[in-house]
């Protein structure tokens, strides 16, 4: 589904991302996690085309992100950390907005449905600029989900979401999982990479410095995640 | 007060942070900036120069001319600087991205009242003072004045610039503070807004260009009293050149007994809108921080429409969408809207009351006319089109995620301000040249024109905002002010004046042909002129907007 090989990042004489390959696969959830500056958010910067990597490759589908990227963005879905979003616009517009520029027909009912799952209803023909940080944040998961891609890529999903809408996240990533769309999350919270995620690839200053499936990590090393992390880290 | 100057500290080390890690690139900038600004204020000075030589040479009022002039020149500077204040302080005071930071901390909050309103005064008067800087150095020039004349205007300037300010700053907390809601407030902003273009128009219409006119005055002594008495007495322009006459005259008691007044006055004026200002402002500044929780019906408007027919196109007409949403919504345009509108009129009123029998007199006008509206547009455009790509601010994510070209994103700007733009120099020329009565011929050469320049103007102000983003702007001003602005304005500039001497032939032609009879009119020459003209402009606007996606595309967010 997604292939990442020798993918190289620089800014000036600061190399964010060194040299690093990676897989995920279809219906799988990836989490990518690492300490602040390790360059999980330059790495998924680059594949949702807000960065050019310095060297390497990024493959979706077969399809060069650099070199097609227009392709390739049609079947990626990603979500910032910050969520900014247009101010004055409402959620019904924006998720109008987005439905319209993905070409995706009969939209209607599904920002509905969405909507009322995300306990947004009442707010949903209000402007966005008065909406909270969790509200701003469950209409760009709204948004994501609706364009259908075969990849969703979160940064640090949950800031801001409340626990109810935190488990409906986690319910709908299931959901989509088992509807066959991968999804690469990008997070702190280990516990949630440990439940939800089939597969972790731990970065430290730019480095992958683990990669394997989350079950193989109580198998192969006889630990959880946290203290293989703070072994890898550390 | 001790608060206030860790604030400033902290400003003062960013600034140095700044200076000390520009790059080379960034330091070649900085200096071809500083190069275009000298040549651009030397050709300023150039201007007054010749204006105030010719006051300087009429017998007996030369220097109450000169005198009267600079009045004036000082009013009208000191209103532009407490307009430029109501706009920009309302943004600085109310709206910065680091107010939040400053009201977390156990500052005092007429400390950091005082430091919202020192970057206000800044940004609202350096300009403006900088164009008034070739203004007095033609006047040492031209009147012999000493040259600590320039002193003591460096000396005056502080109170005037200060006092021009807090007009705008203080109408802005007053209007926060009584008008929390945001609805309420933008009502009355707007009635401020219409209030101020009537007074404007008003004023134009009651045509003061009579009281210029020796002969409306009757007699010479009523034309030497006018002369003589002060230009709005009661502000402070007035105390400002009263000073520097006392100054240029040598009596430099009443020069420092003006100026003490007028220090005295900044300082009781500071006192009191720091002090009452700081109890208004806490509140003020909660007001500001509310949104309205309206709800909008969600209506497919005519974007959405077109685009089920066309769906080739739906992209385009989504940002469309999104820009025009975003534009009605946004009542900062509103009031701006207003005051262009107002001023649209009154610049028809005057092409209208313009003194002129003879038909090619006024045919001549209408082609000065369309210059000079490019230079309104340059400054239109300027003000609401260069930004726009900087607008989109922390959201450029969005578009940079979605599949879509920038050339795309680039396009739909460009149409969506095009048509505003048009409408305004379609007003502005067309109204004109109807008043005028001028000839079909040169009507239809002035519109022809005006479409093809406002096209231009605005491309080049789009790619401008496109090849120098700043998607971290705290208030649009500083975006305006910036190289990217800069450049686009004197590129702006440029071209008008190229398009006045590229049609000055054909046009004296067509003048020639009505004044001689045995001037025949070259009519091929006349529409190939305008024929190369159209694919020159194909061309640039072609290569520029090119750039511009280029050099969009290749930014990283």
């Amino acid at each position: 589904m997604l292939e990442i090989v020798n993918v190289t990042k620089k800014f000036e004489d600061k190399i964010a991302v060194n040299n690093i390959s990676f897989k995920i696969e279809e219906s799988e959830i990836f989490a990518l996690l690492g300490p602040n500056g390790a360059g999980k958010t330059t790495t998924v910067k680059m594949i949702a085309g807000l960065l050019l990597p310095t060297s390497g490759n990024i493959y979706l589908s077969g399809i060069d992100v650099v070199k097609k990227p227009l392709e390739a963005k049609r079947m990626i879905s990603y979500i910032p950390d910050e969520p900014f979003i247009y101010p004055n616009l409402t959620g019904r517009e924006f998720l109008s907005f987005i439905s319209e520029i993905y070409g995706i027909d009969n939209y209607d009912d599904q920002i509905s449905e969405l909507s009322e799952y995300f306990g947004l209803s009442q707010d949903i023909d209000k402007l966005l600029v008065t909406y909270s940080h969790g509200m701003k944040q469950k209409i760009l998961i709204a948004s994501a989900i609706i364009r259908k891609p075969k990849l969703m890529i979160f940064d640090e999903p949950t800031v801001g979401l409340d626990p109810i809408s935190v488990k409906k996240f986690k319910v709908y990533l299931q959901r989509l999982k088992e509807n066959g769309t991968s999804i690469l999350i990008c997070t702190h919270i280990l516990e949630m990479a440990e439940k939800i995620c089939d597969r972790v690839c731990v970065l430290n200053n730019g480095k992958i410095v683990y990669n394997n499936l989350v079950k193989n990590i109580y198998l192969d090393l006889n630990k959880n995640l946290e203290d293989l992390f703070f072994n890898l880290v550390e | 007060m001790n608060y206030y100057f860790i604030i400033l500290n902290y400003r003062l080390k960013s600034f140095i942070n700044r200076i000390k890690n520009l790059n080379r690139w960034k330091k070649i900038k900085n200096f071809i900036f500083s190069i275009s600004i000298i040549i651009l204020l030397s050709f300023l000075y150039l201007g007054f120069l010749r204006i105030l030589n010719y006051l300087k040479g009429i017998d007996i009022i030369g220097m109450l001319l000169i005198w009267k002039l600079s009045s004036i020149v000082f009013l009208i500077n000191f209103f532009m600087i407490a307009i430029s204040s109501l706009i920009i302080s309302m943004t600085t005071l109310f709206y910065s991205s680091d107010l939040k930071f400053l009201f977390s901390f156990p500052l005092p909050h007429h400390s950091i009242l005082l430091d919202k309103i020192l970057l206000s005064v800044f940004y609202s008067s350096w300009s403006l003072i900088a164009v008034m800087l070739p203004y007095v150095v033609a006047m040492i020039k031209s009147c012999d004045f000493n040259s600590s004349f320039i002193v003591a205007f460096l000396f005056l300037i502080i109170p005037y610039s200060f006092l021009a300010s807090y007009f705008g700053i203080f109408f802005s907390i007053i209007l926060m503070y009584f008008f929390p809601s945001s609805r309420t407030r933008d009502i009355v902003w707007l009635l401020s807004s219409f209030s101020f273009a009537g007074v404007y128009m008003s004023i134009r219409f009651s045509k003061p260009e009579k009281l210029l006119n020796p002969d409306a005055l009757g007699l010479i002594v009523n034309y030497l009293s006018y002369l003589q008495a002060p230009t709005a007495s009661y502000l402070p322009s007035w105390w400002f050149t009263k000073s520097l006459i006392k100054f240029s005259n040598g009596e430099y008691f009443y020069f420092f007994l003006y100026g003490f007044l007028q220090y005295l006055m900044l300082i009781f004026v500071s006192f009191l809108i720091v002090k009452v200002g700081s109890k208004m402002y806490v509140k003020a500044f909660n007001g500001a921080q509310n949104n309205p929780s309206t709800k909008f019906s969600f209506n497919k408007t005519f974007e959405f429409l077109i685009n089920k027919k066309f769906r080739r196109i739906n992209q385009f007409l989504m940002f469309i969408f999104k820009e025009r949403k975003n534009f009605i919504r946004d009542i900062r345009y509103y009031s701006q809207t207003i005051l262009v509108f107002a001023l649209s009129m009154v610049y028809v009123f005057s092409i209208r009351n313009i003194p002129i029998d003879g038909q090619d007199a006024k045919n001549f006008i209408a082609f000065v006319n369309i210059i000079i509206s490019g230079f309104v547009v340059s400054a239109l455009s300027l003000r609401f089109v260069f930004p726009s790509v900087s607008l989109e601010d922390g959201n450029v994510w969005i578009i940079k995620t979605l599949p879509i070209k920038a050339y795309t994103f680039l396009y739909s700007k460009l149409v969506f301000y095009f048509f505003y733009i048009l409408i305004f120099n379609l007003i502005l020329v067309g109204l004109s040249g109807h008043y005028l009565g001028i000839d079909k011929l040169i009507f239809s050469f002035s519109i022809f024109v005006s479409v093809i320049m406002s096209f231009f103007i605005c491309c080049l102000a789009i790619s401008m905002g496109a090849i120098f983003p700043d998607f971290n702007i705290e208030n649009i001003h500083y975006v305006e002010s910036s190289y990217g602005g800069f450049l686009f304005m004197t590129l702006s500039v440029l071209y008008t004046l190229s398009v006045a001497v590229w049609f000055a032939y054909p046009i004296k032609i067509y003048f020639m042909s009505r004044y001689l009879k045995n001037a025949d009119f070259d009519i091929v020459f006349f529409y190939s002129s305008i024929f190369v003209f159209l694919l020159v402009n194909m061309f640039l606007i072609n290569y520029i907007f090119r750039k511009a996606v280029k050099k969009f595309e290749a930014i990283e967010v």
